[in-house]
């Protein structure tokens, strides 16, 4: 009963998202359209004559009318088959699939740790007395936002990794070659991430949580025989944790922007970086194929979130 | 949470609570609040400060700086900071004290043009959908915003700035310049945000009875909208511009460090942070970390002006 | 109307000078000032007084939950012969909820929203009585049943906010009653509800009373609530007790002047059917600090005299269990029908 009202629910989500998601399909392929001149002339380069031009356009469709174009790229899309990339001609399928395991990789230990430090502060804060001022966290939480993350990796990587080198001052060092070296080639990219939003979660979760612990049945819990611990940490942390998790779904977009620009300053080989070098060689498929699934994992994680939020919250049914 | 904040009398207004047509937001008494909440919160004139500080840079930058700020010296070259060179200088021996002062025009230049492109692309927009909010025209303008904001910021930017290219592409007898190109694309980006903002500030004015009022005595809903609701919901209007300029700044500097922003010979802080990406490893931080704290104060500043913002003028949505 | 029990050797509760006070500002505001009573088992005793009277802090100190900086400064507390004040923190949490339970005002706030009922009560029974998960379980239904809920086992995997607030409250009370408690201290249990859920409540509460022989202390602001259910009565105003004794001579002969304004106030109870309008006691509840010197009502009281400003009254035995702290009590008995009026 429950369940298939959730399910409805989800199914009726996924429906509205339709125009979006193909808006989002829309808007990154149109990306060829912006492109000063034949998208094609990259490729060839500059000396190529008129009719090599017209023949290679021919080749990949780009005679045709835009949305003959898009709807044959789109059909194509979803199927997950994105094209060649124009400058290496690696299958651009390919090419994301080696690159989405390290922007996950980056993004989930990036939530990880952001977690497991802002719920016990958040907590910390909420239940003991002796607090830092509410100035001086809320100026944290404005520096968390305000720093720029590509600033921050050049800095820590000459602290970190030149100076200290307790960490890989850049370069990617895939799993096979050893965990530890590979933790410190995706470690400080990570903390870096963490540290955007570690104030902004933990504020919203202090804050929720002195919103909770203030509500009756805490006290009622107490009058029960309940232990302090377990109230704080279960009682009030579920409920807290409700409103919290709608900020965490908005962080996401701050920690995708976030990956792409430290993928970049530590050269690690993630979506980011595939999209920031597929700008340089002007790789316009390549552009298309990751804008749309970045827009199309962000659409669909905040709905993730919206369903674990009325999971979670019984309050909540559809 | 709202319950913390002590009732001000001036903001039992219709605005924030009940239905009182004897005060509204714009009068006196809610800004006189507004502006002494604003001046007693520490860190909102701090950000106020920092914004003052940075817009005065900008026009006065050629009065602040020391050196050319493109002046070539390679034989004073990755200098440390010293009294001839604050900041000290960077790869080719250009004063970094200076380009970071000029850098400051182009930073607001393209700030005030996205968040000015902005509003005047998304405020229309979400003042309209608002208006007619449920309609098909509601949905249309706010499923195409979706589209824009189902992309992060930067992101969007970076896709969009590398299909157009950083050559300069000349309409007619104009040449659109980089910076003009970053101002366009940022401002695009922008909008659909800012409609939202605006359109769900809209919505919740609409059924006030100020509104009802005006309408009952045959206003249009052009003459309602302007004169009714937008003056009304001008507060979240206001705060969320202060955060986009931060949102702007951040933008801008992050297409620059990319090498698709501001181009040179025009300096700019991220594409001076750039350039010294690769003189970190030889110990050169100078190079980065001025440059670096310059973007994360003009941030800092606008983020706190609109934290302050938001705190002064709806106290209820603060915290 | 019950007849009250015979007491016992040994009272189920008793409270002796009881103060509590919360510093604020300044100034300590001595929320319960020196208040004392005995509740046998099986008895109701209904504590009664205005909003700030100190009722609500009295039965939170007895579970020793004033929060900080609120704090017992003196007094006795002695349930089933053992000293709550000197218990460790470990042995106070087992009286909370097994030995002495707690009703809430608020049913619908009191439960965790997040939580199904089943969660709530299975656990708070499993804390109690040390039982397994499926005997828990069963003990919920069978409590469930007791407070009259129909389809108890549906109910166990609904969340708060889909029950009434009666029923609520009726989960409330099975959670309160399943740890076998022998106090239940029920603070306003039915104010928040409507009337006819009002009489359910308060004739659960009775009958388990009965079946059970659970002391009941019945904490409201509504005296006439109070004399459906209590055997006996303690009035209290600005943290002090005014009066106690058997409810039906309180209510019949009230001595003290605050009671008898209090009944006055009541509609149904003691308003004159001559006056249209309900008298009010003029003046508000003061907030009783140091300063205070005499009786606390005095400000308020239309029979004060001099003496009454000058020293505080104690409490004086009178007639069968009763007492009270007038000066005037005694004096003012002789002529009850002049009692009625109020200063205006």
């Amino acid at each position: 009963m429950q369940i298939s009202a959730l399910g409805r629910y989800i199914i009726k989500r996924l429906l509205l998202l339709i125009p979006v998601l193909l808006g989002v399909s829309l808007l990154s392929f149109s990306l060829i359209k912006l492109a000063p001149g034949s998208a094609v002339t990259y490729m060839l380069g500059d000396q190529a004559s008129e009719a090599m031009v017209r023949a290679l356009e021919r080749q990949l469709n780009l005679d045709q009318p835009f949305f003959t174009q898009y709807f044959s790229w789109l059909a194509n899309a979803l199927q997950g088959e994105f094209g060649m990339s124009f400058v290496t001609q690696i299958p651009i399928t390919e090419l994301i699939a080696q690159r989405l395991a390290v922007t996950l990789e980056l993004s989930v230990i990036a939530i990880v740790i952001t977690l497991l430090i802002a719920i016990p502060l958040g907590v910390a804060a909420a239940t003991k007395q002796n607090r830092l001022p509410d100035h001086t966290v809320r100026f944290i939480a404005v520096a968390g936002v305000s720093i720029p993350d590509f600033w921050s990796g050049i800095i820590l990587i000459f602290l970190l990794g030149v100076q200290f080198q307790w960490v890989a001052p850049g370069g990617y060092t895939p799993i096979s070659e050893g965990l530890l070296p590979h933790l410190r080639s995706v470690i400080l990219p990570a903390c870096i991430l963490a540290f955007i939003n570690l104030a902004l979660i933990t504020r919203m979760l202090r804050a929720s949580m002195l919103d909770v612990l203030s509500q009756n049945f805490i006290q009622a819990g107490r009058s029960f025989g309940i232990a302090e611990r377990e109230l704080v940490w279960r009682d009030a942390l579920k409920n807290a944790f409700i409103p919290t998790l709608t900020v965490i779904g908005l962080t996401i977009g701050i920690m995708l922007s976030g990956a792409v620009m430290l993928e970049t300053v530590f050269s690690l080989p993630g979506l980011g970086k595939l999209l920031v070098d597929a700008v340089f060689q002007r790789d316009i498929p390549v552009l298309q194929a990751v804008l749309t699934l970045i827009g199309c994992f962000y659409v669909l994680v905040n709905l993730f979130i919206d369903v674990g939020y009325s999971m979670l919250d019984p309050r909540i049914r559809f | 949470m709202a319950h913390m904040t002590t009732p001000d009398p001036a903001l039992t207004t219709d605005k924030f609570g009940t239905l009182d047509d004897e005060s509204r937001p714009e009068h006196t008494g809610f800004l006189a609040g507004a502006l002494r909440r604003f001046r007693r919160n520490t860190l909102a004139m701090v950000g106020l400060l920092l914004v003052i500080l940075l817009i005065g840079t900008a026009i006065f930058a050629p009065m602040l700086t020391t050196h050319d700020p493109n002046a070539i010296a390679i034989a004073d070259r990755l200098t440390g900071p010293s009294a001839t060179y604050w900041f000290g200088t960077d790869n080719l021996g250009r004063d970094i004290f200076s380009r970071v002062i000029v850098s400051a025009r182009v930073t607001v230049t393209v700030g005030f043009g996205m968040v000015t492109l902005a509003m005047v692309v998304g405020l229309p927009l979400g003042a309209v959908a608002g208006l007619y909010g449920g309609s098909w025209i509601d949905e249309v303008i706010m499923r195409s915003c979706d589209v824009f904001i189902a992309f992060p910021t930067v992101i969007l930017a970076i896709a969009i700035m590398g299909a157009v290219g950083t050559q300069p592409i000349d309409i007619g007898p104009f040449t659109i310049g980089n910076v003009a190109k970053v101002i366009v694309v940022g401002g695009i980006v922008l909008a659909p945000r800012f409609a939202r903002v605006v359109r769900s500030s809209v919505l919740k004015e609409r059924p006030m009875d100020y509104v009802e009022a005006a309408r009952s005595v045959g206003a249009s809903d052009k003459f309602v909208l302007v004169h009714e609701i937008l003056p009304n919901s001008i507060v979240p209007i206001v705060i969320q511009a202060s955060y986009y300029f931060a949102t702007a700044v951040l933008t801008e500097a992050a297409l620059s460090f990319l090498g698709i922003g501001v181009q040179p010979p025009q300096p700019s802080w991220g594409q001076m942070l750039s350039q010294s990406q690769a003189y970190i490893f030889g110990g050169d931080w100078w190079f980065s970390v001025f440059p670096g704290l310059a973007i994360f104060f003009a941030m800092v500043g606008f983020n706190l002006l609109g934290d302050g913002l938001r705190d002064a003028l709806d106290p209820r949505g603060a915290r | 109307m019950t007849v009250a029990p015979l007491t016992p050797p040994q009272p189920l509760l008793e409270v002796s000078n009881l103060c509590v006070d919360f510093p604020s500002e300044g100034h300590t505001v001595f929320a319960v000032d020196d208040v004392s009573f005995t509740l046998a088992q099986g008895e109701i005793t209904g504590l009664v007084g205005e909003s700030g009277s100190g009722k609500s802090v009295t039965s939170m100190a007895i579970l020793r939950l004033i929060q900080p900086p609120g704090k017992i400064r003196s007094g006795k507390l002695r349930f089933e012969g053992q000293d709550l004040l000197t218990l460790d923190d470990d042995a106070m949490r087992r009286v909370r909820g097994g030995g002495i339970a707690m009703i809430s005002q608020n049913p619908a706030n009191s439960l965790n929203p997040v939580m199904t009922v089943g969660d709530q009560l299975t656990r708070v029974i499993r804390l109690h009585l040390g039982l397994s998960r499926q005997e828990a379980y069963e003990e919920a239904l069978r409590g469930l049943r007791q407070v009259e809920i129909h389809s108890p086992e549906r109910r166990m995997v609904q969340y708060p906010h889909e029950l009434s607030g009666g029923m609520c409250q009726r989960v409330m009370i099975a959670m309160a009653m399943a740890p076998k408690p022998r106090l239940i201290i029920a603070d306003e249990p039915t104010t928040a509800l409507d009337v006819t859920v009002q009489k359910q409540i308060i004739h659960l509460l009775d009958q388990l009373r009965q079946r059970h022989g659970v002391g009941v202390i019945f904490v409201s602001h509504d005296i006439a609530v109070v004399s459906q259910i209590a055997d006996k009565v303690l009035v209290l105003y600005a943290g002090r007790a005014m009066e106690q004794g058997l409810v039906n001579q309180v209510l019949t002969a009230p001595r003290h002047p605050y009671t008898r304004a209090l009944l006055a106030s009541m509609p149904y109870l003691g308003a004159s059917k001559l006056r249209q309008r309900v008298p009010v006691i003029p003046g508000h509840v003061p907030n009783p600090t140091a300063a205070i010197k005499g009786c606390i009502f005095a400000p308020r009281c239309a029979h004060r005299i001099d003496a009454c400003t000058a020293e505080r009254p104690v409490m004086v035995p009178v007639g069968n269990q009763g007492a009270v702290a007038c000066l005037r009590a005694e004096e003012l008995a002789e002529a009850p029908s002049r009692l009625t009026g109020v200063r205006i």
